[in-house]
């Protein structure tokens, strides 16, 4: 900045030290959303992906799967419209859209707000789709038990290594349309080694909501998760 | 664009600052921005003017210090500075491995004009 030569007048300055977090009221909502879930003993993932990864597919499948056999809730993040909501609904599970307009991830407080009519009584697992972006709703806590990333065969292999804020961030990864593999020249391998570049530890399920391959896992996975 | 959210949020405690603070304005301020935080520098620059326009901190100048990540090992205690990748533990072998710094998104200090 140009200070343009003379000398402020006789302003008076105090330095302050904060170090405060910057999304620290987001945080403080987050823990209230995770303290609320957990005293009514749900387990909440967080999904994220690109647009068009499957989240809502893989959810479809899922809440069909377990109808009947565990109470889920979702809440659907996107900029505009309810489709999702729609594609999930009739299956046993509660549904709400919290379209976030212009903004391209959801705050612990839109989910807060939406907690009490969704997660109603006896509600075991509460899926959140984020809005479909690899970067930015990854900052923001939710209140999850852990974050889900899903990452679809026709991304290419180096995702987790370009977007390490997210993969590092998620305990269990999805790949997704594994039944379009077979068309592309995408390595299984060099994909697992990029994850396990960022995130050595994450648990990692291939599936295809297409044709329900690996579903079973992911399923056990779910059921054993939230006994 | 979640630089702007961030923006606003930091531009919120800022104001709530001065008030406290019992002061004019924000001349600058300072944060630090870890390297796999999510935030991009540039975009962070360019939201905040934009998101003080008509707040106490509408002006202020600041500085960004990007955090670099470090990790350190569950098992044996090793630490060390990943370029990109994290990985194993490089003395173990050991896959528990913590990120202890490279997430922060931090207002450090703030210069108030009194
Ligand atoms: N071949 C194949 N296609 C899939 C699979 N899962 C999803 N798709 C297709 O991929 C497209 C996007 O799927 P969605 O489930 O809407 O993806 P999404 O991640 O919810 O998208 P956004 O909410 O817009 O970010 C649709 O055309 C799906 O039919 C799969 O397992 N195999
Ligand atoms: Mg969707
Ligand atoms: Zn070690």
């Amino acid at each position: 900045m140009c200070e343009g030569g003379a000398r402020k007048e006789e302003a008076q300055t105090r330095l302050v030290t904060v170090k405060s977090k910057i999304l620290g009221k987001n945080d403080e909502i987050a823990e209230c959303n995770r303290n609320w879930l957990k005293e009514r003993g749900v387990l909440a993932m967080n999904l994220i992906s690109s647009p068009g990864s499957g989240k809502t597919m893989l959810l479809e499948r899922t809440l069909e799967a377990l109808d009947g056999k565990l109470k889920c809730a979702v809440i659907a993040g996107d900029q505009r419209t309810d489709n999702d909501a729609k594609r999930l609904e009739g299956k046993g599970a509660a549904v709400v859209q919290i379209e976030t307009v212009s903004s391209c991830h959801l705050d612990a407080s839109q989910v807060h707000d939406m907690l009490p009519e969704v997660v109603t009584e006896g509600t075991k697992l509460l899926f959140i789709e984020n809005v479909g972006n690899l970067v930015c709703p990854s900052s923001f806590d939710l209140g999850e038990s852990f974050k889900v990333a899903l990452l679809s065969t026709t991304e290419g292999e180096d995702k987790p290594a370009k977007y390490p804020s997210l993969f590092s961030r998620a305990s269990v990864v999805l790949l997704t349309k594994m039944d379009l593999v077979e068309h592309l020249d995408w390595d299984l391998d060099a994909c697992l080694a990029s994850l396990r570049s960022i995130r050595p530890d994450a648990s990692v399920f291939q599936v295809s909501a297409r044709t329900g391959q690996g579903m079973e896992s992911w399923l056990d996975f779910l059921l054993e998760q939230s006994a | 664009m979640h630089e702007l959210s961030i923006a606003q949020s930091l531009v919120e405690e800022l104001d709530a600052i001065t008030i406290r603070e019992g002061a004019l304005r924000v001349n600058s301020f300072r944060l630090d921005i870890g390297a796999i935080s999510g935030v991009e520098q540039h975009a962070l620059e360019m939201a905040l003017p934009f998101a003080a326009e008509g707040s106490n901190a509408e002006g202020a100048t600041f500085d960004i210090n990007i955090v670099v990540t470090r990790v350190k090992c569950k098992g044996c205690g090793n630490s060390w500075e990943p370029e990109t990748f994290i990985g194993r533990c490089r003395s173990c072998d050991s896959n528990d491995i913590a990120i202890v710094a490279g997430r922060e998104m931090v207002l450090v200090s703030v210069e108030l004009e009194t």
